[in-house]
């Protein structure tokens, strides 16, 4: 397995992420995992831009979000940055589920659970999220 | 987006897409909601064509099934695949929806 990088950007258009994820969903089956890691790890990467979109630039087009690709030997790195407001202090840290009647809150907890680690900076005026997938 | 919808014998079958995301998911909940309150709150929600769905997607199905059960009604999964069930499981959704294989044992359970 060669290391491969690809950068992807996408505008915080909501309507664009359909074929986000069928691109995300490819990289995922090139990098070797079956389906099922693939439809989590592509999950993942969905959830964590739709909370830029719709938390950060407030569900507005026109603002950007890039995401860098890195497989590697024995993992897959993926770094989002959004040029967004700081999300709020100990947002990580919301692993636990809603309960099932919920309307919504669960993308957090998904990300956590579908990736191996999860971290956050602030670099500059970016939010900079990374998630790891171990092959 | 407009979900492919027919009644049978009282039960509202709705087919939902490939995707069901964030950018779809007021417009489905304000469907299914209308759907439901304009029928008798009986929902069989058809998913096999929907290889993709996020937490938005799930809202959205909560959302429906809220609204059914409000009217004495029920909303029905059949035809889930198997990212779909993997998410349901995770987010424990399985325990609130009652899903199915195929679309007659859906009806024939709504029945």
């Amino acid at each position: 397995m060669t290391t491969s990088a690809t950068l992807l950007t996408l505008d915080s258009d909501p309507t664009k992420l359909g074929d986000f994820q069928a691109r995300i969903d490819v990289l995922c089956r090139d990098a070797g995992l079956d389906a099922s890691a693939a439809g989590e790890l592509t999950t993942a990467i969905i959830e964590a831009v739709t909370n830029s979109i719709k938390h950060g630039y407030r569900g507005e087009p026109g603002h950007p979000i890039t995401v860098h690709w890195r497989c590697a030997r024995d993992r897959i790195d993926i770094e989002i940055r959004d040029r967004a407001p700081p999300p709020p202090a100990g947002f990580l840290d919301r692993t636990e589920m809603p309960p099932p009647a919920a309307q919504s809150g669960r993308g957090m907890a998904i990300i956590r659970a579908y990736t191996d680690t999860a971290s956050y900076a602030r670099v500059g005026d970016e939010n900079v999220l990374n998630l790891t997938r171990r092959l | 987006m407009q979900f492919e919808h027919e009644s049978r014998d009282g039960i509202d079958i709705v087919r939902l897409p490939e995707r069901l995301m964030m950018a779809d998911a007021a417009d489905a909940k304000a469907q299914l909601k209308a759907i439901v309150l304009e029928g008798r709150g009986r929902l069989v929600l058809d998913l096999t064509r929907t290889g993709f769905m996020d937490s938005s997607g799930c809202g959205t199905l909560v959302g429906s099934l809220q609204t059914a059960r409000k009217q004495g009604g029920d909303v029905y999964l059949f035809g889930m695949g198997n990212n779909v069930r993997a998410l349901f499981e995770l987010t424990k959704l399985h325990t609130i929806f009652r899903i199915f294989d195929d679309e007659e044992t859906a009806l024939r359970a709504m029945h």
